[in-house]
């Protein structure tokens, strides 16, 4: 992380295919971190070199231009801009389209006038070749002052290439391009004084004027270097806007000539296809029921074509708890492991499968270019209820996790847009909901064809995901009433071209975002397994033992059998550990939505991340029972109320715990993220109470009317 | 003023000037200059989004974006 190893930092326009070439260099060797302070993902790799010498990679968010207005850009500005920031890059390698050559040399420009030694990248040489464009990359090269090379993240042509250029010791600053104009100049001198950096280097000229256009905000500079910016920019009546326009126009003004030179003109034959395919793709009546289409077979296909991988799983940690048991006897260590440990994890790796399914159709649209058509699509609809067509992206990639939905909203301009849409985000049936789903939607509808094709929990499980988008949809309408902005939103959004996914992308976006939830959620699962197994194995005083004697005076009293009486002594004594006090100190609140103190128990563990239901389940059963290889499902068909001798969990209890997971904000995880995004406590905690309250009210009126 | 916003389905404008210097900014950015020649694929119903196709960009923007831009019917 010093600043004595050499970062190579990849930049370019979004869609440049900037990503792919990183995967293409690092492949497997990337990290995924946050840059400090901010959540926006960090991503670095390295790769060795024929010398044997590991070369640091630094992938930045794809940015348009050095004056943007949107979080993630402002971010990239900030480092590139500091000279002093830990991860400026020493060299760049700027990955640009070859089809938007002229649009994306915009930043290029720039990025070269910030001195930085730079590579330019022309990515995606295949596509052009198919298009017939040939490129004069020496003209080029002698006209930007930096090596041009012409590579492929697909095919790997010209990898050696540009390698060769990234090793190179050669860390020569390329001439300036854009001259400023007199006030400018003077300007960014001014500034450039009243900045001193750390390193004792000025700033040079257009550095600083970047920073003159952006001390507002921009990070890296002391609370009195910014306070004299602000008044050589007042002083000089410095109107930024009309800089950037000024600047922007004369850039391409003077590569628009080389362009036309150097690059001959393309065939339209790709751009061509594109369109074709969206003239039935974003058609005013059939996109949307394509869209609808689409989102209703990823769901059948979530809950229908998952059941064999989880099955696996299941026998698996099913196995590994008998192996537990057997190889370490009875003592605590054993049940510890097997009822605590096992039992917790095992809940969570059964949902892998899901998880792995709905990342990866999700990455696909991503990566073929459909998103963008989604927001095309849906803005119109979306602004009325005060979001943007970006929140679409959010609210699809929410269906998978609330967390990388929260984060891709970074991408909106519109503050009050953005907000709600972070708001709303998590009541979107995240992937974490599915396990609770699916081990309680048997209790309400049964498992059965209808029309031959769709099965009927199938059916359940996209009303539940419906349910959740109105209840999404119905609250932004309600933000956008209450949250004030006169702040100008857009929508202008690139469509790029269609393009064949790169697996090697969608794998690799997978692995990082499976990973993540693994780690992240199994962290959580394991410390509260081991937590919730010591307070259902323990309790206060002498109590556990008292319950164990009187159930075994009960048990021989009634003259119940072996088995009856196991369970009977097991569910007593969890009933006098401390989960047992825990759940029925809270029952008389949640009483009037049907839950026993036992589900208590899971609400309460829930509140750190929903999924945590399945496995206090599994934690609280599996002690209750001696019965280890009956699935939680099962075990909780056979749940009967010791008092009334009635089955527990009736389609009324499971409709309520359905409908209280739906809506109930319980993730810790994206209450954090809430608060980094929104940099304030006020938000999350808004969120929380009223996804809360929304869960409790519509749990209430559902069992009420059920029962 | 002719606007973007007035191009029917399959029509093509000559962008002549920008309303104001933010709209102006945000459309150069995607390489929409004055003098590009821009055509309307298609919008959305219920004053939906355009689609705008111009050189080899593909670009949705929303109607009232569309209307700073002043053009020349083609």
């Amino acid at each position: 992380m010093s600043k004595n190893q050499k970062w190579i930092g990849l930049v370019g326009n979004p869609n440049s295919g900037k990503s792919s070439l990183f995967n293409h260099l690092t492949g497997l060797r990337q990290k995924v971190g946050n840059f400090p302070g901010v959540t926006v993902d960090k991503k670095t790799g390295t790769y060795l070199s024929d010398e044997g010498e590991t070369i640091n990679l630094i992938d930045f968010p794809g940015l348009y231009s050095l004056y943007p207005n949107s979080k993630d850009e402002k971010l990239v500005v900030n480092i590139l801009a500091n000279p002093d920031d830990a991860f400026y890059p020493d060299k760049i390698v700027y990955v640009l389209d070859p089809l938007q050559l002229e649009r994306h040399l915009l930043l290029a420009t720039q990025i070269i006038d910030l001195g930085f030694p730079t590579i330019i990248a022309i990515n995606m040489i295949d596509i052009a070749k198919e298009n017939q464009l040939s490129i004069n990359t020496a003209y080029l090269s002698k006209k930007l002052g930096a090596p041009v090379v012409q590579v492929s993240a697909r095919t790997g042509e010209g990898m050696a290439a540009l390698k060769a250029h990234i090793e190179s010791k050669d860390f020569s600053k390329p001439a300036p391009l854009y001259s400023l104009n007199k006030e400018h100049k003077k300007i960014a001198k001014e500034v450039a004084d009243a900045i001193q950096s750390k390193q004792g280097a000025e700033l040079n000229d257009y550095n600083a004027l970047v920073v003159a256009n952006h001390y507002d905000w921009i990070e890296g500079i002391s609370d009195n270097a910014r306070q004299n910016a602000k008044h050589i920019v007042e002083l000089n009546q410095f109107d930024k806007l009309d800089q950037q326009v000024q600047e922007t126009m004369k850039r391409y003004d003077t590569f628009s000539p080389w362009i036309a030179k150097a690059v001959s003109k393309p065939d339209d034959s790709n751009k061509f296809i594109s369109e074709r395919i969206d003239r039935v793709i974003t058609h005013p009546i059939a996109g949307p029921l394509i869209f609808f289409g689409l989102m209703f077979l990823i769901f059948q296909g979530l809950f229908s074509w998952t059941g064999y991988p989880m099955d696996l799983i299941d026998g698996a940690f099913a196995w590994l708890g008998d192996s537990v048991k057997y190889a370490l006897g009875s003592g605590w260590v054993s049940s510890l492991i097997a009822d605590g440990i096992l039992a917790g994890i095992g809940g969570i790796v059964i949902f892998i499968p899901q998880i792995f399914f709905l990342f990866l159709v999700i990455s696909i649209l991503e990566e073929i270019g459909y998103m963008s058509r989604a927001v095309y699509m849906f803005d119109k609809l979306l602004q009325g209820i005060g979001l943007n067509g970006r929140s679409i992206v959010s609210l699809i990639s929410g269906g998978a996790c609330a967390i990388p939905a929260i984060m891709s909203t970074r991408t909106m301009k519109n503050w009050k847009e953005r907000l709600n849409t972070i708001m709303v985000t998590p009541l979107i049936s995240c992937s974490a909901r599915i396990p609770v789903y699916i081990v309680l939607i048997a209790f309400v509808v049964p498992d059965e064809t209808v029309g031959g094709i769709f099965n009927m929990q199938g059916l359940a499980f996209m009303g539940l995901y419906l349910i959740s988008i109105v209840a999404a949809l119905v609250s932004a309408f309600v933000f956008k009433l209450i949250l004030k902005s006169d702040q100008k939103s857009y929508l202008m959004i690139e469509l790029p071209q269609y393009k064949k996914p790169i697996w090697k992308n969608v794998f690799l976006t997978i692995k990082e975002k499976l990973w993540a939830f693994i780690w992240e959620a199994g962290k959580v699962i394991f410390v509260i397994s081991i937590i919730l197994w010591f307070l259902a194995s323990f309790g206060p005083k002498n109590k556990m033992e008292l319950a164990q004697k009187e159930a075994m005076t009960y048990s021989i009293e009634q003259n119940l059998s072996p088995e009856e009486t196991q369970n009977f002594i097991a569910a007593k004594k969890i009933e006098a550990s401390y989960a047992g006090h825990m759940g029925k100190f809270i029952e008389p609140v949640i009483k009037p939505l049907g839950f026993d103190w036992k589900m208590g128990i899971a609400l309460i563990t829930s509140f750190a991340a929903r999924e945590v239901f399945v496995s206090t389940m599994a934690t609280i059963y599996s002690i209750g029972s001696e019965d280890n290889e009956s699935t939680i499902r099962d075990r909780l068909a056979k749940e009967v109320n010791l008092d009334t001798g009635e089955k527990v969990y009736t389609p009324a209890v499971a409709m309520s715990l359905l409908i209280f997971y739906l809506f109930a904000m319980q993730c810790m995880s994206t209450l954090a993220i809430t608060k980094r995004e929104t940099n304030s406590w006020k938000w999350p905690i808004i969120q929380f109470s009223y996804m809360t309250a929304l869960a409790y009210i519509a749990s209430l009126v559902v069992y009420q009317l059920m029962r | 003023m002719t606007s973007l916003n007035d191009l029917k389905k399959g029509q093509k404008g000559r962008i002549l000037s920008f309303e104001n210097l933010e709209i102006e900014k945000a459309f150069l950015i995607f390489g929409l200059l004055p003098d590009v020649t821009v055509e309307l694929k298609r919008k959305m119903p219920f004053g939906g989004s355009l689609y705008l196709s111009f050189n080899q960009t593909l670009l949705a923007v929303r109607r009232s974006e569309a209307a700073q831009v002043s053009i020349e019917i083609q």
